[in-house]
């Protein structure tokens, strides 16, 4: 596996822990106001990057490092301006403060997903044997 | 794809049919209250099996069989425990006497997702050959 894609594993792994114990913490407390937060931190940070990761190691042979790194690194500044913020958001229900963070969050996650598009895109198109 | 990827999915599939089933139940006119059992036995279950599986199939030249199995074996414990106590939980009216089963399942998930951490560590920071560095 290339290293990006562990990059992309290891974020996984990040995410998921992060979102389980927050889950449970949640649970504990009997208060799911955060259950959006926990959930796009899960599916976003967790799952996406899982996706993200097992495309660039099943395409090692003719994938581009340079769009994976953008990739990854767009994944990860989309989750950690996202999700604190929208928890933030959750918390406080100050929509003027930290609306524009998770506006400006989920934008990053939308570039993210473009870049991973030309990616796929770029293997769909490339010419065969 | 190595044994335990397959053993992955296979677990997963598992609880996808029955997190699907919950779906069809409260779709069918159900009760909704189960709608947290079924959002997390799709994703904690299906999901996360696959992805695992999916990561341990990618790394089938590098991978530690023993650290993969006792991934595969502390997540399907933890889904195994924490889930039959879930359903038992939502079904009571959310009987506090589960809970602490519940955590208890929870905390093996948790050492699952840890191990598998491991395992994903080991991979990014092996050493690797001249022709795929990135």
């Amino acid at each position: 596996m290339p290293r990006v894609s562990a990059t992309f594993f290891l974020l996984t792994c990040l995410c998921l822990l992060i979102g389980m114990g927050w889950g449970m913490h949640m649970a504990r407390m009997s208060d799911f106001t955060m259950a959006p937060a926990h959930a796009h931190l899960n599916i976003l940070g967790g799952v996406l990057s899982a996706i993200f990761g097992g495309f660039y190691a099943m395409t090692r042979e003719t994938y581009s490092p340079r769009l994976a790194w953008i990739n990854f690194a767009l994944s990860l500044i989309a989750v950690s301006v996202t999700i604190p913020a929208l928890a933030m958001l959750l918390m406080t229900n100050d929509e003027a403060k930290y609306g524009p963070f998770t506006g400006i969050g989920s934008t990053i996650m939308v570039l993210s997903l473009l870049t991973f598009t030309i990616s796929v895109v770029r293997e769909v198109v490339r010419r065969r044997a | 794809m190595p044994r335990v990827s397959a053993a992955f999915f296979a677990m997963g599939l598992l609880c996808l049919f029955f997190g699907g089933a919950i779906g069809m139940f409260m779709a069918g006119g159900g009760d909704a209250v189960y709608a947290g059992m079924h959002v997390h036995l799709n994703l904690v279950g299906w999901a996360t099996m696959a992805l695992c599986g999916t990561f341990y199939a990618l790394t089938a030249q590098t991978l530690s069989p023993r650290l993969a199995w006792m991934n595969f074996w502390v997540l399907t414990a933890g889904i195994a425990v924490f889930f039959p106590a879930y359903a038992l939980f939502l079904a009571r009216g959310n009987d506090p006497r589960l809970e602490p089963v519940m955590t208890a399942g929870n905390g093996l998930t948790g050492l699952g997702m840890l191990i598998f951490g491991i395992s994903v560590a080991r991979e990014l920071l092996r050493r690797r050959d001249a022709v795929h560095t990135s």
